[in-house]
C-alpha cells in the first residue's frame, strides 16, 4: 500500500485500518503479532504519522489490537474479537456485493441462485 | 513552535504578493501550502524564514518578530538553487554544521548515504534532482522546530519523490517540529499533511483538515484544491 | 570549527580563484616590466613604476574584493539565510579581504626591496628611511583599503535595502550618487566652518611618506619627506568608517532582501 493507492472518499486512517483488518482475518498477521511502529508504518505507507496514530487509536478502540506501555503495539489474542472482526468483513464484503447486485436489478431470490450456479460451476 | 502572520501586505511592483493574509500554525502539524504558481506560496515561506520583510502587517515565530535571524530556528528549503558553485557535497554540508547549532553531522551523513549523494563531488557537476537531494539532506539535517519545503520534489523524477516522502517521514520529528509544504503538485504529498491551506492570488482561501475533509465531503485533498479553485474562478467571472 | 571561522572559510572557498587571478596578473605585469627593461637596456625604468603602480592599485583591491564577494552572494539567499550577526557576516569577508591584500602588498613588496638589493649602489636612501618608509606605505594603504571597504558595504547594503521599493527599484544607483554628492558637500562646508581646519590639525603626529625621487647622474636619490598627520582627522575617518560598518549591518539585518 503506498501513498497512491488511497481512495480519495474515505479517511486515509480508515483505509489503513481495513487494510490492517483484512490482513489479520487472512492470517498474514497472526494473533499476539507485534504491529510496525507509528514511525515504521508511516515510512512504509507514505503516510503522516498522526495519521497511522489515529489509525492504532481506532482499532484499540476496537478491541482488535493492544498497547502494551514501552513494548509496542500487538494484534489481540482475544478469539473472540479476532471471529468478530471476521464476520464483519464479511458481513462488509456481502453488503457491497448485494448493493451493486440490487443496483443491477436483481431480486434476493436470483442473487442466491446465481451463486449456488457459481459455485457449482466453479466445481463442475 | 507557533507561526503566525497578521494581516500581512507585501507588494511586488504593483501586483500582491500577498495581500492582507492571517494565519497561525501550530507545533506537530504538517501543513501543505498549496497554491498555483504565483500565488504566493514562496514568499509566504521566505517572510517565516526571515528572508522578505512585510510592508504591512506582522510574522511571528514563537511570539518572537521574525528578521533574518530567525534561520536559527528555521530550517528552510527554497525552490531555487542556495549553493556556492565551487563548493563539493562535504564543504556544503560542514559549512551549515558550523552555521547551525542543530545541525546533526550523523544523521547528514545517514541522509547523503540514503540519496546516494558522494561528498567529494563538486556541487555544479551535480544533476539537478542530486542538487534537489542535496538541498533535502541539508534541511533535514537540521533539528530546528519548524522546517519549511518550498517544491520539494520540482524536477524530480518518481523514484526519487518517493525516496524523498520516506526519507521525509524518517527525519521529521513528528512532536516537536512544524512543517509546512509549499507545492503544486498536491498528489505526491496528500497522504503527509495534517491540515491543507490553499492559496491563490495572495489571499489565503481556505484551510481544512485533511481526514475531516475526507470524512465530511468525501474529498481528497486535490478534489477539493479543484473545486475550490474552480470556485474562484467563477466568483472572478461574475 | 565555529560559526566564524565557518564563514571565513566559505569566504575563502569562494574567491580564492580571484585572488589567484590577480596573483598571475601582478606577476605577469611585473615581467613585462621587466622584460621591457630588458629590452631597453635600462635597468630600472619600468620595474620599479610598476611595483609602485600596483601597489597604489592596492588601495581599491580590498574594496573590490570585498563587492565581488557581496555580488556573488546578492546571488542567492544562502549568505543572508544564516543566524550569525551581520558584524560577523561581514566581518569575515573583510577579514579574508585584508588577508588578500597583506599577502599581496607582502609580495610586492619583496619584489620591490628585491630589486633595491640588486641596484643598491645606484640608489641612496637612507636604511631607517627605507624601514619606516615600507612601513608605514604599507598600513597607510591598507588603512585606506579599509576605509574605502565601509563605502562598499555602505553603498551595497543600501542598494539591497532599496529593492523592495518597486518605485525607485530602476534609480537606485541614482540615490546612491545622491548620497555620495550630499557626503561631500557637508564635508566641503564643514572645512569651511571658520576654525574646524584649525582644530582638526591642531594635533599631529609626524610620519614618513611621499617619497621624492629624483634621478641623478644615472642613480636615484631618495628622500622621504616627514608629513603631519592630523590625529583628530584621523579620528574623524576612523569614526566615519565604524559608523558605515554599522549601518550596513543594521541594514543588512532588518531591511536587505537580496
Amino acid at each position: 500500500m503506498m501513498a497512491k493507492d488511497f481512495q480519495a472518499s474515505k479517511p486515509i486512517y480508515i483505509q489503513i485500518a481495513d487494510h490492517l483488518s483484512s490482513q489479520i482475518v487472512r492470517g498474514e498477521m497472526k494473533a499476539g503479532e507485534k504491529l510496525p511502529s507509528v514511525r515504521e508504518m508511516a515510512i512504509q505507507t507514505g503516510v503522516n504519522p498522526n495519521t497511522i496514530q489515529r489509525t492504532y487509536s481506532e482499532m484499540e478502540r476496537m478491541g482488535i489490537v493492544e498497547t502494551k506501555r514501552g513494548q509496542g503495539t500487538f494484534v489481540t489474542e482475544n478469539e473472540q474479537v479476532l471471529q468478530a472482526l471476521k464476520t464483519r468483513l464479511q458481513t462488509d464484503i456481502i453488503g457491497v456485493f448485494v448493493q451493486s447486485m440490487q443496483e443491477l436489478g436483481f431480486s434476493q431470490e436470483e442473487m442466491i441462485r446465481g451463486l449456488q450456479q457459481y459455485f457449482r460451476g466453479e466445481q463442475g | 513552535m507557533t507561526i503566525k502572520l497578521s494581516n500581512v501586505s507585501k507588494r511586488y511592483g504593483k501586483d500582491f504578493s500577498l495581500k492582507n493574509v492571517s494565519l497561525t500554525l501550530d507545533t506537530g502539524k504538517i501543513y501543505g501550502l498549496l497554491g498555483p504558481n504565483g500565488s504566493g506560496k514562496s514568499t509566504t515561506l521566505k517572510m517565516i524564514a526571515g528572508l522578505v520583510y512585510p510592508d504591512l502587517g506582522q510574522v511571528e515565530v514563537n511570539g518572537e518578530e521574525v528578521t533574518r535571524r530567525i534561520s536559527q530556528k528555521v530550517a528552510y528549503l527554497t525552490e531555487l538553487d542556495m549553493f556556492y558553485p565551487s563548493f563539493t557535497v562535504g564543504n556544503m554540508v560542514e559549512f551549515y554544521a558550523s552555521q547551525f547549532i542543530d545541525f546533526d553531522r550523523k544523521k547528514a551523513k545517514q541522509l547523503l548515504q540514503d540519496m546516494k549523494l558522494d561528498p567529494v563531488k563538486k556541487i555544479k557537476q551535480l544533476s539537478k534532482g542530486n542538487r534537489g537531494r542535496l538541498k533535502l539532506v541539508l534541511a533535514l539535517a537540521r533539528t530546528a522546530p519548524v522546517l519549511l519545503l518550498d517544491e520539494p520534489f520540482s524536477g524530480l523524477d518518481p523514484m526519487v519523490r518517493d525516496s524523498i516522502v520516506k526519507s521525509m517521514l524518517s527525519y521529521i520529528n513528528f512532536d516537536e517540529q512544524t512543517v509546512i509544504i509549499a507545492t503544486h503538485e498536491i498528489d505526491e504529498i496528500e497522504p503527509l499533511l495534517d491540515e491543507a491551506i490553499v492559496i491563490f492570488n495572495g489571499k489565503i482561501i481556505d484551510q481544512k483538515n485533511v481526514e475531516d475533509l475526507r470524512e465530511e465531503a468525501a474529498l481528497s485533498v486535490l478534489e477539493w484544491f479543484k473545486s475550490t479553485m474552480a470556485e474562484r474562478e467563477r466568483n472572478n467571472h461574475e | 570549527m565555529s560559526a566564524f571561522q565557518g564563514l571565513v572559510k566559505k569566504d575563502f572557498v569562494i574567491s580564492k580563484s580571484w585572488f589567484l587571478f590577480w596573483l598571475v596578473f601582478i606577476s605577469l605585469f611585473l615581467i613585462v616590466a621587466l622584460a621591457l627593461d630588458h629590452y631597453i637596456l635600462e635597468p630600472l625604468t619600468f620595474l620599479p613604476v610598476a611595483v609602485l603602480l600596483l601597489l597604489f592599485f592596492h588601495a581599491f583591491f580590498l574594496p573590490s574584493m570585498l563587492l565581488s564577494m557581496l555580488r556573488l552572494e546578492g546571488k542567492t539567499q544562502l549568505w543572508l539565510y544564516n543566524p550569525q550577526s551581520s558584524k560577523e557576516l561581514l566581518l569575515s569577508k573583510v577579514y579574508v579581504s585584508l588577508v588578500y591584500q597583506v599577502a599581496t602588498q607582502l609580495y610586492l613588496t619583496a619584489v620591490g626591496l628585491t630589486i633595491y638589493q640588486f641596484f643598491k649602489s645606484q640608489i641612496l636612501i637612507e636604511a631607517s628611511d627605507l624601514v619606516a618608509g615600507t612601513i608605514i606605505f604599507n598600513l597607510g594603504l591598507l588603512l585606506f583599503g579599509l576605509y574605502v571597504s565601509c563605502w562598499a558595504m555602505f553603498y551595497w547594503t543600501v542598494y539591497h535595502s532599496l529593492g523592495k521599493f518597486p518605485t525607485i527599484k530602476g534609480w537606485r544607483w541614482l540615490l546612491l550618487l545622491l548620497i555620495f554628492f550630499l557626503y561631500n558637500v557637508i564635508f566641503t562646508l564643514l572645512t569651511r566652518i571658520p576654525g574646524f581646519k584649525e582644530v582638526m590639525n591642531k594635533w599631529t603626529i609626524p610620519v614618513f611618506a611621499g617619497p621624492n625621487f629624483s634621478h641623478k647622474q644615472g642613480s636615484w636619490e631618495i628622500y622621504l619627506n616627514a608629513t603631519n598627520i592630523p590625529v583628530l582627522g584621523l579620528l574623524f575617518y576612523v569614526i566615519l568608517a565604524v559608523c558605515l560598518f554599522l549601518i550596513s549591518c543594521w541594514l543588512l539585518d532588518r531591511k536587505v532582501e537580496v
